[in-house]
């Protein structure tokens, strides 16, 4: 609550696990966070505009492009904000992936708040 | 002593000079339609250069190259052939046979070039015509060609792979040094006999039916495709390998050209080794698991996602009096955790249905992958395998995947369980069993089971192994059961452990024919 003076940190969400990405908005807004959260990496690409301070968790198991995926696009090359994958599978060399695709972390779920909430903040630390 | 000065004597000066001139000028039309580059030079230096050399040069525009010494375009190691051919040249006047050379164009570039030299008459002197032509791109295939052959001896040479050449008999053509180390057989002793004799049963009597089938058919199912068998060395140990085979049509007679590499292979292990080692990991774990438990966990992962979210934001809300908003998120929990039972009771159905691809499969094309891929890694080291297999057990109607996996399993708690015992012998069996079942046991020579281990052994989370989740045998009788099979473990009578199941042959009842 002390820490309110500078802008808030918006977080994107982009799960198509409609139970996963509502409690991961509601967990990161109770700790003062600015949540967006999409359904797909197009909504979520069409609705992008770039916040003072910022990242998005990715999941990257969704149906249509995956996250790896999208990080590769075009689209996802152009971000210009720290992304966080998440993963609800042991996937075998994922985390390699992601990160060549330029994801910054890569964290397993369930989630835990400690590191998801202390990721974030080293994310969008100002640097 | 020129010709132009003697050519005047003779006729009217004015009208030689307008017919030499158009005669020298037909000529350098000529010159400048060649397709081979034409320069020609005076007292080594160029004072004509066509379009086609100029191209050959990459030379742009009306850069002009004339009055350049020759030699500043040949590469110094051409040189002293240029000079001695130009030498040769104009004390005989007789043509020169074709060079090649090498050149270095204004831009730095080196191009091979073929240079044929003959004498002409230049504006009063006795000029040098040389007509080049480039053989860079042939040179360059050449040089490429050998690069690929060297590249290709040095592979060889290197690789650790064992390579057998046979012919379409079956029979060793040529073994290499590895594979006499690998094999223990020296070269000489298996040169002309049937590369059948480096396999075990059921390979062995059945090597030469493949080869057959595969000339008759073309049906591809190594050959250029690779697979994880096992291979007998000359001691009888049976261990499992990477084979790839090639086949090659030389001088109108069949070859096939085998590498195969051991995976057994304490050095082999280690360029390997991370690759078979993450190879493993995510094997034994699926295997350990289960492929159903494996979906399950995933599955499971997203409302378990949600409930902790939920429940971390409702504490935090509820904590700061909020408690409307941490009730509403409490409800989501609840309905989360449902979500969650419901997965696991539409998997534990899958399961009790056995909703899986069931087809009929080769028995001894199972075990032998299965125990292939179990072999794999240091535990195994050391670790005879047998296999008896009844021929009328060959067919089954299984899902192959899990069978492997059970079989997997059951191979590998077989060498985990001796590795403190000096005599380590696997045999796997399989022999026609009731009502058109079909039994398949793993045996080994460790410690055996104690008695209360025993009792609970099909039960989850029971383990003797410090770092199992103790649910692998639990996952292999419910495949088994979903199979209409039983399970069951007894002593082996020589000391050590006999698990047996049984699985649908194609005889059994409910199998459409």
């Amino acid at each position: 609550m002390e820490d309110q003076a500078p802008p808030r940190t918006k977080v994107f969400v982009i799960d198509d696990d409609e139970a996963v990405r509502d409690s991961l908005k509601v967990l990161l807004e109770v700790h003062g966070l600015e949540v967006e959260d999409y359904e797909s990496t197009g909504e979520f690409a069409s609705h992008y505009r770039k916040p003072r301070r910022g990242c998005l968790i990715l999941d990257h198991h969704l149906p249509m492009l995956s996250g790896v995926d999208f990080l590769n696009s075009p689209a996802g090359q152009r971000l210009d904000i720290p992304v966080i994958v998440i993963t609800g599978r042991g996937d075998h060399g994922l985390e390699q992936r992601a990160r060549r695709a330029g994801a910054a972390e890569f964290l397993h779920k369930p989630l835990s708040e400690r590191v998801l909430l202390a990721t974030v903040a080293r994310l969008t630390a100002e640097g | 002593m020129n010709p132009v000065a003697t050519a005047v004597e003779i006729g009217d000066p004015k009208a030689v000079a307008a017919a030499l001139g158009t005669i020298q000028q037909q000529y350098r039309r000529s010159l400048e339609l060649s397709p081979d580059g034409i320069l020609i030079e005076v007292g080594g230096r160029i004072v004509y250069a066509n379009r086609a050399l100029r191209r050959l040069f990459g030379i742009a525009g009306d850069r002009d190259i004339l009055g350049t010494a020759v030699a500043d375009f040949v590469h110094p190691e051409s040189r002293d052939d240029a000079r001695r051919r130009n030498r040769r040249l104009l004390e005989t006047g007789e043509p020169q046979p074709i060079l090649e050379g090498r050149w270095v164009r204004p831009d730095g570039e080196l191009v091979d070039l073929e240079a044929a030299a003959v004498l002409v008459p230049w504006e009063g002197d006795a000029a040098i015509q040389i007509a080049l032509r480039d053989v860079t791109e042939g040179n360059r295939f050449a040089a490429e060609a050998r690069a690929r052959e060297a590249h290709l001896a040095s592979i060889l040479a290197t690789v650790p792979d064992a390579m057998i050449v046979i012919d379409r008999a079956g029979l060793i053509q040529s073994f290499s040094a590895t594979a006499e180390r690998l094999f223990g057989y020296a070269a000489a002793e298996v040169k002309g006999r049937n590369v059948a004799m480096l396999m075990p049963s059921p390979h062995r009597e059945q090597h030469d039916g493949y080869i057959a089938r595969y000339l008759a058919t073309g049906e591809r199912r190594v050959v250029g495709i690779g697979r994880v068998a096992v291979a007998q060395r000359r001691d009888g140990t049976i261990f499992p390998i990477e084979l790839a085979i090639g086949e090659v049509e030389a001088g109108g007679q069949m070859l096939f050209t085998g590498f195969i590499r051991d995976l057994t292979e304490p050095q082999e292990r280690e360029r390997r080794l991370h690759e078979v080692q993450s190879e493993l990991i995510h094997m034994s774990r699926l295997s350990e698991l289960g492929p159903m438990v494996s979906t399950l966990a995933h599955e499971v992962n997203q409302p378990l996602t949600a409930i902790q979210n939920y429940l971390r934001a409702g504490y935090l809300l509820a904590v700061s009096g909020e408690l409307e908003k941490a009730q509403s998120l409490f409800i989501k929990a609840i309905e989360q955790s449902e979500r969650a039972d419901a997965i696991i009771r539409r998997l534990r159905e899958f399961v009790r249905k056995g909703e899986t691809s069931r087809q009929r499969e080769s028995l001894p094309k199972i075990i032998e992958e299965a125990s292939a891929l179990s072999l794999v890694g240091q535990k195994a080291h050391g670790v005879r395998v047998a296999m008896r297999l009844d021929p009328l057990a060959a067919w089954v109607v299984v899902d192959k995947v899990q069978i492997q996996q059970v079989l997997f399993n059951l191979v590998r708690n077989a060498i985990e369980a001796m590795a403190e015992w000096s005599r380590r012998e696997v045999v796997i069996a399989a022999a026609p069993a009731d009502e058109g079942m079909i039994e398949i046991s793993v045996a080994d020579t460790g410690p055996g089971l104690a008695p209360e281990v025993r009792q609970r052994l099909f039960q989850p989370f029971v383990t003797t192994k410090p770092a199992g989740m103790g649910v692998g045998l639990s996952i292999c009788r419910s495949i088994v059961e979903a199979h209409g099979g039983r399970m069951s473990a007894r002593d082996n009578p020589g000391g050590g452990t006999v698990f047996r199941f049984t699985v649908p042959g194609e005889a059994a009842p409910g199998w459409p024919r």
